[in-house]
């Protein structure tokens, strides 16, 4: 690299008294700009970006947003379990949380579950909003969510394409 | 190497924050859209000065290091980008710094919209924030608890489930 320090010399001669103090800034990460700090959230899985939650306000406001939801999704690689009934024929994945749903037969209604891969611990989590899985049985939507804070990663669309849902 | 014909210029100076002068190679220069740009309309316009590019967000220290990268990167810009050694050199470099001036340097790269150099950090500080508790966190990035004890407690409440 080609720099001299001399010209800084020269520099402060010819225009000396007039330049101002460093800018120190606060070099902190919590004063990094939204959309950096977003960006390196989403890069994390999501334990990670629960823990993070936790951290700060502002990082809770971040990892709350529709825009992060997005970008977090974009990011992860969704894994089909197809006709799968069980969320735990996914091996290696116990970073991932996984998210099924069932239809009871009692109440006639939706069921939505998060499964964490290490336990048998399962959540039912509140009903779904969006409800385009209607014409499918139960198990034949193996829904796969990584992440599963907020999405769904998954659901057949009429003509057939994958798409994405956001859950919360 | 060979530059566009076009081109009068080959060296830039750069100013920092904090008053110094870098004389910068055009081709390293290029890495930064934001230097390039100038330059590109700086050679638009025909001037065969030298020119002068003050960043006022960016401090020395960190601007010799952003130049380093550049650099770097600028004597592999003709090879495959896939390139191992430049890779391991870019983990090496981001190695050696303190979270402070990781996050100064995120924020330069940011600025002077290096791209890659701002994927690069930030894929850094994911790495490191993973698998932390946060208390780690906090701790590691000298973190404030902003939160008062009631919210505090009901975002444990509302993530327990995932910590089990």
């Amino acid at each position: 690299m080609y720099y001299f320090t001399w010209i800084n010399d020269l520099w402060k001669h010819l225009f000396g008294g007039s330049y101002k103090q460093e800018n120190t800034g606060d070099a902190s990460i919590i004063n990094l700009p939204n959309d950096i700090m977003s960006d390196i959230l989403s890069k994390l899985l999501a334990k990670s970006v629960l823990a993070c939650r936790q951290v700060h306000p502002q990082w809770l406001y971040l990892s709350s947003t529709p825009y992060f939801a997005d970008l977090h999704l974009m990011r992860v690689t969704p894994i089909l379990l197809g006709q799968e009934r069980t969320p735990f024929a996914g091996k290696g994945l116990s970073d991932y949380k996984l998210l099924l749903y069932s239809f009871n037969f009692c109440n006639r209604k939706y069921c939505y579950y998060i499964y964490s891969l290490s336990t048998t611990f399962k959540r039912k989590l509140r009903s779904f909003p969006y409800f385009p899985l209607v014409y499918f049985s139960p198990y034949e939507v193996g829904v796969v969510a990584s992440g599963a804070l907020f999405w769904i990663v998954r659901c057949i669309t009429n003509s057939g394409d994958w798409s994405f849902r956001r859950m919360l | 190497m060979a530059s566009s014909s076009s081109s009068s210029l080959s060296r830039v100076v750069v100013k920092s924050s904090d008053n110094n002068l870098f004389v910068v190679n055009k081709k390293v220069a290029s890495q930064s859209q934001l230097l390039k740009q100038c330059i590109d309309n700086m050679e638009e316009k025909g001037t065969n000065d030298v020119i002068l590019i003050p960043l006022s967000n960016v401090t020395s220290n960190i601007l010799t290091l952003v130049l380093e990268y550049c650099e770097k990167h600028a004597d592999f810009a003709d090879d495959d980008n896939n390139n191992q050694e430049l890779k391991q050199w870019d983990h090496e470099f981001l190695k050696k710094f303190d979270y402070a001036t990781l996050n100064s340097l995120t924020m330069a790269a940011d600025y002077m919209v290096t791209k890659s150099l701002l994927n690069l950090c930030c894929q850094f500080i994911a790495d490191s924030i993973k698998d932390l508790t946060v208390q780690q966190i906090r701790q590691i990035f000298d973190i404030k608890n902003d939160f008062t004890p009631q919210e505090e407690a009901d975002i444990k409440n509302e993530n327990a489930w995932a910590f089990r």
